[in-house]
């Protein structure tokens, strides 16, 4: 084999006549390479947009169109521009052994020019688009190939195998994570119903953030609605869980405490079962005359039986109204104050809280997650040594100290960790709204992309949608991040 | 409010102290209790409430002994022409195996590849794999229907299982775990003559036995209890729902007048598979946590 001369290292490599003039084709492959991106955007412009193939426009409009001027000077121009600096940075370090991965990369973008060549013969010949693609793709191959061709066999091996080993992973996340993305993106830009093909709607650029965010009307309306109810879904149910699932690992690392698996087990055991379950199993609990009801009568005399499900009352509009604190009691200044409308709600409907039954389900979410953060807090405090605690106690720190003082600043990444996972479980709930709740006053963001999408046929508004809580977790998990510190990022 | 005890015993005298140790005690035992039960009992009440007559659940729902006990619901739920329980259940448990295996599978290539091997576009991989992470599926909803309608694969098994087939954090999680085995290991197979595949397959993926069950866990338990999946890719197709779909399909076509002891016995169907394997590998489980935990870090 050829590369049996280049493996002593150090040696110079025997060089074939195509990799004398490697960098100078490679330079042409790489203009080749966004001159061909940029005729494809111009070419799609002219198909889609103006429904007039891009060769017939090449041929009726010619030069004249400044867009189609463009679109040869990036065809011919940028491969030779770049050509001509290959040939002026003539000192650059191909060597296939001390640098493989430019060697290699220049090799596929050689050949690449090549095949480009052949492509813009192809195309004056008018062969057909199929054969043009199917050179360049051939080019960028048969570049990979020769290139592997000529690295050290150990090399060879390495990528090969690594190239493999991520492909099934890289593919499939490709398809169903980073195409679908972008397409979101795009969708999300247009006005498009889901059932005709994409590409007949309209273009209406930001129009569908606007509706959302900014424009007076039902969708605004409906949004800030299901917005309303995630953040004090979310307010409400992070702290709670984080500090409860933190006392109760707290408690099960005692070291004299006896029966920890037994805890562990009962604790974790909700984590692993359906959310649909549990949302059933908790509709029925949270009946009017169901266990919770009969449970708090039991507990609290002379206790009114609560509507759980099917409740539109704001948690804080009735314990203000225990006050004799609502719009229709307060003078007609406030009240005036209170109606104001922001972002389609009246800034009571802003103040009154959660709806009864959100709350029942923020109960619900709580009582499911504080399992698993139990395990990751008690994992991270098993990891503290104990002769840190027992240094402090001959010390004279107490266990309040020690808990303020040491606990928590050394379980500060783990913190971190559990709040964001909360905050990201919290901002997008969904199944637990889909059995128990699913009407206007426990509409979630989540649940309102699902019902744009597929119930209101409106695929734009709820990639749009989509986006905007994407964002809303996205800033969220930054904030916590400036919040909990330095080390955990 | 234990804490609190622990703080006055400091400035008591001794005997005190001891006293107050003890109340602290079984304060903190009286919490970790009531947690317990709080958890524990719904899922008793639910069982119980699968084995009652349904005047029976609405005159005493918290009764954990049925009068009479019957297996009525279960007969009616596993025999029903509006449900089909015997083939969601087949469905659940074909999604879940597939996914499981498959997950695994390439999680540890992948991982392995970003642990050991170098290669150009490693870089690049491991960042896609790190975005992937922070895209939430309530965005991908949409736009992955379209695809799969694109790829007729709604309506289908290969519609829920592909997109569920490949995680990054399974991905890291693996990485994690092959960055912890020490080098010389695979470095004496090499001087030896096995290619990577050899050295991958025959020595490093029998020693991450740990990591893969903890793994299989996690993934065996994100596709039994897949719901939002499911739902947009097999709505249209009775036969191929999973169970939380099922369950959660008959939910809604019953509205406010549910057959809770069905619903019971199905929530029951549901849950049982998972919690076995929950009682057989809990060690797996709580291994799994700690590595996610640890990823945290």
């Amino acid at each position: 084999m050829s590369n049996v001369s280049i493996r002593a290292p150090g040696l110079p490599t025997t060089r074939t006549s195509f990799e004398r003039f490697l960098l100078p084709l490679a330079g042409v492959g790489l203009g080749a390479l966004i001159g061909a991106v940029i005729v494809a955007a111009i070419a799609v412009h002219y198909t889609i947009e103006l429904d007039l193939p891009f060769d017939q426009a090449l041929r009726e409009r010619g030069f004249g169109e400044p867009l189609l001027l463009i679109a040869i000077l990036a065809a011919i121009g940028l491969p030779l521009l770049f050509g001509a600096l290959g040939f002026m940075r003539s000192s650059m370090n191909l060597n296939p052994i001390t640098a493989p991965g430019r060697f290699t990369l220049a090799y596929i973008l050689a050949t690449f020019a090549l095949g480009y060549g052949v492509t813009l013969i192809l195309f004056l010949l008018n062969a057909s688009a199929a054969l043009q693609l199917g050179v360049l793709l051939l080019s960028l191959i048969a570049g990979l190939v020769m290139g592997l061709m000529r690295l050290e066999s150990d090399t060879r091996q390495e990528w090969m195998a690594g190239f493999i080993f991520i492909a099934p992973a890289v593919l499939i996340l490709l398809i169903f994570v980073i195409i679908p993305i972008l397409f979101a993106l795009y969708v999300s830009l247009r006005d498009w119903d889901g059932l005709s093909p994409v590409l007949n709607s309209d273009y209406i650029g930001t129009e569908n953030y606007a509706r959302l965010l900014v424009d007076d009307g039902i969708k605004q309306r409906n949004f800030f609605l299901a917005l309303k109810n995630t953040i004090y879904y979310t307010l409400g149910v992070v702290p709670v869980q984080t500090a409860i699932a933190l006392i109760l690992a707290t408690i099960a690392n005692q070291r004299w405490l006896r029966g920890r698996n037994l805890f562990r087990t009962a604790f974790y055991f909700p984590s692993i079962t359906s959310s649909i379950v549990v949302s059933i199993i908790f509709l029925w609990l949270f009946q009017r005359n169901g266990i919770i009801n009969r449970g708090l009568d039991l507990v609290l005399p002379g206790f009114e039986p609560v509507a759980w499900t099917g409740n539109s009352d704001g948690v804080l509009h009735n314990i203000f109204g225990l006050f004799g604190i609502s719009p229709d009691t307060s003078s007609p200044a406030i009240k005036g104050i209170l109606d104001t409308e922001i972002a389609g709600l009246d800034i009571w409907n802003w103040l009154s809280g959660p709806s009864v039954t959100l709350l029942a389900i923020m109960i619900l979410n709580v009582w499911t997650t504080i399992g698993t953060m139990m395990l990751i807090f008690l994992a991270a405090l098993q990891n503290i040594p104990t002769q840190l605690y027992e240094a402090a106690s001959v010390d004279g720190a107490t266990a309040r100290q020690q808990f303020f003082r040491m606990t928590i600043p050394m379980l500060r990444p783990t913190l971190y960790f559990v709040i964001t996972i909360g905050l990201i479980g919290c901002l997008q709930v969904f199944d637990q709204i889909y059995v128990i709740g699913g009407d206007r006053t426990t509409m979630s963001v989540a649940y309102r992309v699902y019902q744009s999408g597929f119930e209101d046929s409106d695929m734009s508004l709820a990639t749009a949608t989509a986006f905007i809580l994407f964002v809303i977790i996205f800033i969220f998990t930054m904030i916590q991040r400036r919040i909990t510190g330095d080390k955990a990022a | 409010m234990a804490v609190a005890a622990q703080t006055s015993a400091a400035t008591s005298g001794p005997s005190t102290r001891e006293t107050l140790l003890q109340i602290r005690k079984i304060v903190m035992y009286a919490v970790l209790i009531a947690f317990g039960a709080a958890m524990i009992f719904p899922f008793i009440f639910a069982v119980s409430s699968s084995f009652k007559t349904l005047p029976d659940i609405a005159d005493n729902p918290a009764g954990i002994i049925p009068q009479p006990i019957t297996t009525e619901a279960y007969n009616s739920v596993l025999t029903s022409q509006q449900s089909n329980f015997p083939r969601w259940t087949f469905n659940s448990a074909f999604v879940a195996v597939v996914v499981t295996i498959g997950r695994v599978f390439f999680s540890s290539l992948a991982g392995y590849a970003l642990a050991r091997l170098n290669f150009p576009g490693k870089q690049a991989a491991f960042f896609t794999f790190l975005g992937t992470m922070m895209i939430p599926l309530i965005v991908l909803l949409v736009p992955r229907y379209i695809i799969l309608t694109q790829l007729g694969m709604t309506g289908t098994y290969q519609g829920i299982i592909v997109p569920m087939l490949v995680d990054a954090f399974g991905i890291f999680m693996m990485k994690q775990f092959f960055e912890s085995i020490p080098r010389e290991i695979e470095e004496a197979a090499f001087v030896d003559g096995a290619g990577r595949f050899v050295i991958f397959f025959r020595v490093i993926l029998p020693m991450a036995t740990p990591a893969l069950a903890a793994l299989s866990i996690f993934a065996f338990q994100g596709a039994w209890n897949d719901f939002l999946n499911a739902l947009i890719v097999v709505i249209s197709n009775r036969d191929l729902y999973t169970l939380p779909l099922g369950l959660a399909i008959l939910r809604g076509a019953q509205g406010n007048t549910l057959i809770w002891n069905q619903f019971f016995a199905g929530s029951v169907i549901t849950t049982l598979p998972m919690a076995i394997i929950f009682f057989a590998f809990q060690r797996y489980f709580v291994e799994g946590v700690n590595y996610s935990g640890l990823a945290g870090q």
